[in-house]
């Protein structure tokens, strides 16, 4: 084989006592498209950062053309034609196109930026791409998937000969993500390497030559995709199997709780759902599958656009997070610090938030409220304090979830939302999460479980629905999911059979 | 979030803190006043005197009645600019009623709902449901609504002096205190009880430490926000009469002009923080008090009145730094 044009080969980087890549590889040849591919945190972007030189790994070698280097920095790679596409497009929006892209190398003569010939040079780059823009809009009035071209478009300026790109499709509609999988194909014919970072199984099996599997920070091993199919690629992406870590609570389903019929928001697309009293239901999906979208949507924060959607047999219209809690409807959110605690508050005080929401807004409000809201929502639940009057941001991340739990415990709700309910959470107080959610459901609660830890979902829900690109692909009982199969359906690997 | 991980010391009543946490809490400003106090009354001997004391606390009256209506503000993350302006509206508007023949009672009544529902509507309408930013808002109003005082007016003052109510109001005794005084304190006393034992308190506190947690627990934070500026223009409205009383005349180009930063001065050196979340109005209490005296301090030493904006400054700026050197 021909001399790889860039290679990173025995890459070790940790940050702090995490290990984020350990004997990780990849090898990029002279015309070749690669897909790095892993699951959530399995190290893939940061090893592209790192053929960036945005990142310096603790070991390893980097080559290029077969030569060592040891000074790869942003500047560096650039010299070097190593170019980067990032996942969000990094731009002054109140500049032009042109400018943007000829940001850092805008010609000049006589002293001064010659604009003639930073918009003819815009102009030929965008024509590369078959991009219909003109380079003297400014980018702030285009919307964002035209920004990523016109990033990708900045990275072509210097005709490099390395283009790293990083989830660069996850913004593009499907004619955007085909005029740059069109130009890419160019590019590799006239002999660049190009390597992309994407979660779309799709993306991969059509366009890429290779691709190499990380997992957990290590190299997993490099398939060329004529020898292989998606199944083997999911496989190796997950790697062990873990089913039936976690004990199950025996629960029998009782009444129907929540229905949705068709609804529609935003990017979520026709979601049909129902959950049952004593149910536990997961929703499985990568980033931005519209798994926390659609707890947003039950829990009040956005509104349905379109649908039908009852609670407890009743026709309802969820159009505030305050009537959702009316309903019964409990919701812990994704991020615990922005978005669910007030972090200067006791935990008591974070404890009785919810129950006194929903007050009259004059009726008064003690401490004794919190207190009766603590005691009652942790029940269980073991929150390690020496004092309940500290202060919430005091405690460790796994006390932190508890007491978020627990403020809505508090209201006894009939349905309660738990988005990603062990992030940043540590073993110990994980296992206490999960007994008291099998407490909880055997009490006759129903709970709908977002995660993008599979073994998490699959330990703990009775049925697993599967979300991609906004649209409910799976629905799966517990007997029947395995990580495998919810991998399959959340990269989308799926549409490969069908088209 | 380091800005208000530091200003612990100054977080809101937790009602489950004890005398401990309140000490602590005051400690600051609070030990200030009291070495202040002791000073003058050690250096000043008539500093001590019944009618320099009540001096202090009638012309600081209308500047705390302001402070109240901040705190609220302040503690929901906002800041109301237009309260000096609304405290010269409010007096025009009085005076313009008391004129047309309007009774002296309705028309103080009348004038502190004008006030309420321009700072409702507009301040609050803009800011809560307009999504518009408080700073641009209350500035504009701050610069809108002394305007309209100068407009209605014609930027001349009239005379109140004929109309009773309004003076008692403004300069009337009820035995040997001034009634100023006793409104101040009984508009104290209902924030301060609004802040800290009702749902309403707790959800500004809430509204200002995380909005969005606020959001998804259930508070209507828009609500919130539209009634903190409804409530800091009614103290402006009270304000209002009660400077008029004081001044025997509504006074469209010069009256409380600056009330806004002083009082805004008072309630952060009380312990509130533009962060949000914390402070309430036993401090903006002990905030105004400390400015007022401070003032009096350097009247009676007989220091030119030119050097009260650099002690204020600089007692704002010491107190901020103390608060920060403790918080770690």
């Amino acid at each position: 084989m021909s001399t790889p044009t860039l290679s990173a080969t025995g890459i070790r980087k940790t940050f702090g006592p995490t290990v984020a890549l350990d004997a990780a590889q990849a090898v990029l040849h002279p015309g070749e498209i690669h897909a790095l591919m892993g699951e959530n945190g399995s190290g893939k972007s940061t090893l592209l950062t790192i053929l960036a030189g945005v990142q310096q790994p603790d070991q390893g070698t980097i080559t290029l053309d077969g030569r060592v280097l040891d000074d790869l920095t942003p500047a560096t790679a650039r010299s070097y034609g190593i170019a980067v596409v990032s996942q969000e497009p990094q731009m002054a929006p109140a500049l032009t196109v042109g400018e943007n892209i000829m940001l850092g190398r805008l010609p000049v003569r006589a002293g001064k930026v010659d604009w003639r010939a930073t918009h003819l040079r815009a102009a030929e780059v965008l024509a590369e791409l078959h991009l219909d823009i003109d380079p003297r809009t400014p980018v702030s009035a285009l919307p964002l998937g035209r920004r990523q071209l016109v990033e990708i478009a900045k990275a072509l300026v210097d005709r490099p000969r390395v283009l790293l790109l990083d989830e660069a499709t996850s913004s593009l509609d499907e004619a955007e993500t085909r005029t740059l999988f069109g130009l890419l194909e160019r590019m590799k014919a006239a002999g660049c390497a190009i390597a992309f970072v994407s979660h779309r199984m799709t993306e991969v099996m059509d366009h890429a030559d290779r691709a190499t599997v990380l997992r957990d920070g290590q190299y997993i091993g490099t398939r060329t995709l004529r020898e292989t199919d998606e199944r083997e690629l999911v496989s190796m992406m997950v790697g062990r199997d873990l089913k039936s870590y976690w004990h199950k609570a025996e629960v029998s389903p009782g009444d129907r709780l929540l229905r949705m019929v068709r609804v529609s928001r935003g990017a979520l697309k026709s979601i049909d759902l129902t959950v049952n009293a004593g149910e536990i239901v997961g929703l499985a999906g990568l980033v931005g599958s519209g798994r926390s979208a659609l707890l947003r949507t039950i829990a009040g924060v956005k509104k349905a656009e379109a649908g039908e959607m009852f609670f407890a047999g009743h026709s309802v219209r969820i159009e505030s997070p305050r009537q959702a809690r009316r309903l019964g409807i409990g919701y812990v959110p994704e991020d615990r610090k922005g978005e669910g605690l007030v972090m200067h508050w006791s935990l008591y005080r974070n404890a009785g938030l919810s129950r006194v929401a929903a007050l009259k807004a004059l009726a008064p409000v003690t401490g004794r409220i919190d207190r009766a809201a603590y005691d009652a929502g942790t029940q269980g639940l073991k929150v390690r304090t020496s004092d309940p009057r500290q202060a919430v941001s005091e405690l460790s991340g796994g006390n932190q979830q508890k007491v978020l739990i627990a403020r809505e415990l508090a209201i006894t709700p009939r349905l309660l939302l738990l988005d990603e309910p062990t992030r940043g959470v540590d073993v110990g107080a994980k296992e206490d999460i999960y007994a008291q959610i099998a407490e909880l459901v055997k009490g006759g609660m129903g709970l709908i479980i977002a995660s993008s830890e599979l073994q998490e979902l699959l330990g703990v829900c009775d049925r697993i629905l599967v979300l991609y690109q906004g649209q409910i692909v799976a629905d799966l009982t517990a007997a029947e999911a395995d990580e495998e199969t919810l991998a399959y359906w959340a990269s989308g690997a799926h549409e490969i059979g069908a088209a | 979030m380091s800005a208000t991980d530091t200003s612990t010391t100054a977080s809101p009543p937790d009602t489950t803190g004890g005398p401990g946490a309140f000490l602590r809490r005051y400690a600051g400003v609070g030990a200030a006043l009291v070495v202040l106090i002791v000073f003058l009354s050690l250096t000043q001997e008539n500093f001590l005197k019944y009618n320099n004391i009540m001096n202090i606390l009638r012309t600081n009256a209308v500047m705390f009645v302001a402070a109240v209506g901040l705190t609220f503000v302040i503690v929901s993350q906002g800041l109301d600019l237009s309260v000096g302006s609304m405290t010269a509206l409010g007096g025009v508007i009085l005076a313009e009623l008391l004129t047309s023949g309007v009774g002296a009672w309705p028309a103080i009544v009348l004038t502190i709902l004008a006030c309420t529902a321009l700072g409702a509507l507009v301040n609050g309408g803009l800011i809560a449901y307009g999504g518009f930013n408080f700073f641009v808002v209350t500035l504009a109003m701050l610069q809108l609504l002394r305007g309209a005082a100068l407009v209605l007016s014609n930027g001349s003052p009239t005379s109140t002096f004929m109309w009773a109510p309004v003076q008692w109001v403004g300069d009337g005794r009820i035995g040997a205190l001034p009634v100023p005084v006793l409104i101040a304190a009984l508009i104290g006393v209902i924030g301060y009880a609004v802040m800290r034992w009702t749902r309403f308190g707790r959800a500004v506190y809430a509204v200002g430490g995380n909005e969005t947690a606020a959001r998804l627990a259930g508070i209507d934070v828009r609500r919130v926000r539209l009634t903190v500026y409804a409530i800091s223009a009614a103290c402006a409205g009270v304000s209002a009469v009660m400077l008029t009383g004081r001044l025997t005349s509504s006074q469209p180009v010069s009256a409380a002009v600056g009330l806004e930063l002083s009082a805004a001065a008072a309630v952060l050196l009380g312990g509130a923080s533009f962060a949000g979340g914390s402070g309430n109005i036993g401090g903006a209490a002990i905030g105004v008090l400390f400015l007022g005296v401070l003032a009096n301090g350097i009247t009676l030493a007989g220091v030119p009145s030119y050097w009260q904006g650099i002690a204020t400054g600089l007692v704002l700026i010491a107190a901020i730094a103390l608060d920060r050197i403790r918080a770690k």
